[in-house]
C-alpha cells in the first residue's frame, strides 16, 4: 500500500467500507484486536506530530506494538543509506511498517529490500495515500447524509492551491478518478503542473466552484517551495481564499475539505473552517479509522 | 612468445572489417602490430593472433568528458573504460592515475576547473595550461554564471584552449530532477523543463559568437550534453547559418539519451536520474537523426560532433531508494558503445565510430586517431551484430545502476588492444605482468 495509483475503485471502496466498520466497532466499544501479537514500525523520516500520532493510535487500538523511529535528514549523511536503516528496525521482528520520507519514491523502492508490509505515510511531493482516503471517506459520508448517495461516481471535487508540491493532491486525484469523480484542480499558474494527468485546470476559483460539489483546499506548504511562486500570502487568500461569500456566490454550496494543519486567513477564513459546509473534524476523526482500516488490511494479506 | 632474439612481438588482427575514419577506409583486411606500433603487413607468422572475422576493427574510443573519481583514477575507472573500448579519457576533476594501481589505463587528458567552486572567479586557468589541462569546465557543477562564461572564453581563448560547458540554465533547472513532462508531474519530482538548455545554449552561442567575431581563431565552447530536441536545433541552425569558419561552437550528445526516455525514471529508480535529463522520444529521434547525420556539406560542421558516455563514479555510499539523494549520472563506460550501435542501427556504424574516434578527438584538439602504419596500436575490436540483455551484475565490471538494465542490446566490444596489449578480451581483463602474456 504504496500509493492510490496502484489501487482501483473496488479496492479504495474496500478500504472506505472497513474504516467505516471500524468506526461503527469503536462506537460501540467493540474493536476487534486483529493486530494482536504484531509489531508496527512508525518510520518517520520527515517531521510529522499528527499524522504519526494517527498511525500509532490505529495500531495500538488494534492490538498492534509500535516501534518509533524519527530520523530528520538525509540518512547518507550520517553514513547510512535508508534501505539499511529501514532493514535494520525490519529486523526488530516488525511485521508492519508506515514510512514517511522527504524524497518521492522511497516506499516504492523500499518493497525491493524488505519483506514486511509497508503504508506510505507521505513520500516527498508525490502521494499521500492514507489522507486521501480520509478525504474521500469524509466525502462519501458527506454526500450520503444529503441525500444524493454515497457514491462519488459523477461529482465534481475542485483540489485548490499548490498542486505541484502536494502529494496529498496526488493522491487525491488518483483515488478520487478510481471512484468515478470528476476532477478539477485550481491554483496560481506558477502551482499548477499542467502535464498532471487524470484534472483539468483552472486558474479562476469562482469558474471552478460553479461546477464543483465538494473543494479541498490544500494547505499552502511555504517549507517545500523554492523561493515564491506567489507574490504574497494576502492576495493568496484574495485570488484562492475560500471565504463564506465566495461559497455563497458559487450558488452550489459544496463541501470543504482542507488536510490540516489549516492557515486560518490564507486558504480559508475562519467563518468557512468553522461553517456548517466544513468537513474539517471529521477529516481528523475518520483519520485513525482508515488507517486501522489500512493496517488490518495489509496485516492480512501478509498472513 | 616473443622473438627473444630481437625482443619484438608481433600481433595479427585477421580478417575484420576495418574502420579507419581517419582515412575514410572501410575493409576487410588484416591489421599488424609490432611492439605497439601499427605497422605494414610484414609477412611471416605473428606472435599471437586475433580472429576478428565477423568482426568490426577500429581506433580505439576517445571520451570528451568523463568525470574523474576524486582521488585519482582507480583500477574500476580504467577497467571500466577499457571494457568500454576507451583508449583515450578526458575527464574533468583529478584525470590523474591513483598511485597505487599500476594496471592498464587508458591515456589519460585532463580537463582543468574554469572557476574556483563557490566563488565568482576564475581559475587558475593559465597555471592549468601549463600543467596539461587540456579545455576547461565546470564538468556536471557550471557556475552558470554569464560575465563569468564570457571572461572563461576570453580567457581560455588567450591559451589556446576550449570551454566545456554542461548547457543548464542555473534558475530554470534549480531542484529539477527530470525533464519537465508527464513522468515528473505524475512522480512529485521537480521537472527541468527544456527552456533551461536552450537559454543556455543561447547564451553560448551568443558569447561565443561575438568572441569569435572579434578576433577569429577557432572553435571555443563545447556543450557537454545535448538532451533536448529544441536546443539540438538552436544549435544545428547556428551551425548552418554561421559564416565563421571554423564555427565557434561544437555539441556531444550522450549515448544512453539516444536509448533512453524520462520513463527509466519510472519506479522511483535512481538509474534514470542523469544530468541532463533523459526526455521524451521526440527529443531521442531528434538526437539520433542529428548524430547519425554527420557533416551535411564539406561546409557544414556536424551538429553533434562526438558522443560521450556521460560516465560518473558512483559514490561510495549509494542509496538505492532515495532518489533525490543520489547524484545524477552513472558509470557509463561499459555500455556505451552498445547503447549508441543499438540506437543508430548497423547502417551508421562508420559514423558513430566517428562519433567515438575521431570526433571526440577532434573537440579535444588532440591528434587524430588512426590506423596508418606508424600509429600507435590503440584499437577497438567490436562485435557489432551480437545481442544481449544487459544486466549491471554481470558486466564486465559489475555496476550498481545503470538505466538500460533489462534492455535488450545490439553490439559490444570484443576486444581492446592499448599500445599493442590486448587488454580487455571478451568479457575478461587478461592478467599482464607482461606484454607478451597479454597478447597470447
Amino acid at each position: 500500500m504504496v500509493g492510490l495509483a496502484d489501487l482501483n475503485g473496488d479496492e479504495i471502496t474496500e478500504l472506505l467500507d472497513r474504516a467505516v466498520e471500524f468506526r461503527r466497532l469503536a462506537d460501540e466499544r467493540a474493536l476487534p484486536s486483529p493486530l494482536a501479537g504484531a509489531t508496527v514500525g512508525n518510520l518517520f523520516f520527515e517531521n510529522s506530530t499528527r499524522t504519526r500520532n494517527s498511525f500509532r493510535l490505529a495500531a495500538k487500538r488494534l492490538g498492534a506494538e509500535t516501534v518509533e523511529f524519527t530520523e530528520v535528514g538525509s540518512s547518507v549523511a550520517k553514513g547510512e543509506t535508508v534501505a539499511d536503516t529501514v532493514r535494520t528496525i525490519e529486523a526488530l521482528g516488525v511485521d508492519l511498517m508506515v514510512i514517511r520520507h522527504g524524497s518521492p519514491g522511497v516506499p516504492h523502492r523500499l518493497r525491493e529490500f524488505v519483506t514486511s508490509g509497508l503504508l506510505n505515510a507521505g513520500d516527498g511531493t508525490h502521494e499521500h495515500p492514507t489522507q486521501a482516503l480520509i478525504d474521500l471517506l469524509s466525502l462519501r459520508d458527506a454526500f450520503s447524509q444529503e441525500g444524493t448517495g454515497e457514491s462519488l461516481a459523477g461529482k465534481t471535487v475542485t483540489v485548490v492551491g499548490d498542486i505541484l508540491h502536494s502529494r496529498v493532491a496526488r493522491s487525491n486525484i488518483h483515488g478520487l478518478r478510481a471512484l468515478g469523480a470528476r476532477v478539477l484542480v485550481c491554483g496560481p499558474s506558477t502551482l499548477l503542473p499542467r502535464q498532471l494527468p487524470g484534472a483539468e485546470f483552472f486558474t479562476d476559483l469562482d469558474a471552478a466552484l460553479a461546477q464543483s460539489d465538494a473543494v479541498n483546499l490544500l494547505r499552502v506548504q511555504f517549507e517545500r517551495q523554492r523561493g515564491a511562486f506567489f507574490p504574497s500570502p494576502a492576495e493568496y487568500y484574495r485570488l484562492f481564499g475560500m471565504t463564506q461569500t465566495r461559497l455563497t456566490r458559487s450558488g452550489r454550496d459544496p463541501w470543504v475539505l482542507a488536510p490540516g494543519p489549516i492557515n486560518r486567513g490564507i486558504e480559508l477564513s475562519s467563518e468557512v473552517a468553522d461553517g456548517p459546509r466544513s468537513l474539517i473534524l471529521k477529516q481528523v476523526a475518520n483519520g485513525v479509522f482508515i488507517r486501522m482500516a489500512c493496517l488490518a488490511t495489509l496485516m492480512e494479506a501478509r498472513r | 612468445m616473443s622473438d627473444r632474439t630481437t625482443n619484438s612481438f608481433t600481433l595479427r588482427i585477421a580478417g575484420g572489417r576495418v574502420i579507419d575514419p581517419a582515412s575514410g577506409s572501410d575493409e576487410i583486411r588484416d591489421l599488424w602490430v609490432r611492439d605497439g606500433v601499427l605497422i605494414d603487413p610484414p609477412g611471416g607468422e605473428p606472435n599471437a593472433t586475433i580472429d576478428a572475422v565477423g568482426l568490426v576493427v577500429c581506433p580505439g574510443f576517445v571520451e570528451p568528458h568523463a568525470v574523474a573519481p576524486t582521488a585519482g583514477v582507480n583500477e574500476r575507472f580504467a577497467r571500466q573504460a577499457l571494457a568500454g573500448g576507451y583508449t583515450r579519457v578526458a575527464a574533468f576533476g583529478t584525470a590523474r592515475q591513483a598511485r597505487d594501481f599500476n594496471g592498464p589505463c587508458p591515456k589519460l587528458l585532463r580537463i582543468g576547473p574554469l572557476t574556483v567552486p563557490g566563488t565568482r572567479r576564475l581559475a587558475e586557468l593559465g597555471d592549468a595550461a601549463e600543467a596539461g589541462a587540456v579545455a576547461f569546465g565546470d564538468g556536471p557543477e557550471p557556475h552558470g554564471d554569464s560575465e563569468l562564461l564570457r571572461r572563461g572564453l576570453l580567457y581560455a581563448k588567450m591559451l589556446n584552449r576550449r570551454v566545456f560547458d554542461l548547457p543548464r540554465d542555473a534558475e530554470l533547472s534549480e531542484g529539477g530532477v527530470a525533464a519537465e513532462g508527464p513522468v515528473a508531474a505524475q512522480l512529485g519530482l521537480f521537472g527541468v523543463s527544456a527552456a533551461s538548455e536552450r537559454v543556455a545554449v543561447r547564451r553560448g552561442i551568443e558569447l561565443a559568437h561575438a568572441i569569435e567575431l572579434a578576433d577569429p581563431s577557432g572553435r571555443r565552447l563545447h556543450f557537454t550534453a545535448l538532451s533536448d530536441g529544441g536546443a539540438a536545433m538552436i544549435v544545428s541552425d547556428y551551425l548552418n547559418e554561421t559564416l565563421l569558419d571554423p564555427a565557434p561552437i561544437s555539441a556531444a550528445v550522450t549515448a544512453t539519451h539516444l536509448l533512453c526516455t524520462a520513463a527509466a525514471l519510472e519506479g522511483f529508480d535512481p538509474a534514470g536520474r542523469v544530468d541532463p535529463p533523459f526526455r521524451d522520444d521526440r527529443d531521442r529521434e531528434f538526437l539520433i537523426h542529428l548524430a547519425g547525420e554527420g557533416r551535411r556539406t564539406p561546409e557544414y560542421p556536424p551538429a553533434i560532433a562526438c558522443l560521450t558516455a556521460g560516465h560518473r563514479p558512483d559514490p561510495a555510499l549509494l542509496d538505492p531508494v532515495d532518489l533525490l539523494a543520489a547524484p545524477p549520472g552513472y558509470e557509463a563506460f561499459e555500455i556505451a558503445f552498445a547503447a549508441a550501435n543499438t540506437a543508430l542501427g548497423e547502417e551508421k556504424l562508420p559514423r558513430l565510430i566517428e562519433l567515438l574516434t575521431t570526433g571526440p578527438a577532434d573537440v579535444l584538439d588532440r591528434q587524430t586517431p588512426s590506423l596508418a602504419p606508424g600509429e600507435r596500436a590503440d584499437l577497438a575490436v567490436l562485435d557489432v551484430a551480437g545481442e544481449w540483455t544487459c544486466d549491471p551484475a554481470t558486466l564486465a565490471v559489475p555496476v550498481a545502476r545503470t538505466p538500460l538494465a533489462g534492455r535488450t542490446l545490439r553490439g559490444r566490444v570484443a576486444h581492446t588492444v592499448l599500445g599493442g596489449r590486448v587488454v580487455f578480451e571478451r568479457g575478461r581483463f587478461p592478467d599482464l605482468p607482461h606484454a607478451d602474456a597479454a597478447a597470447g
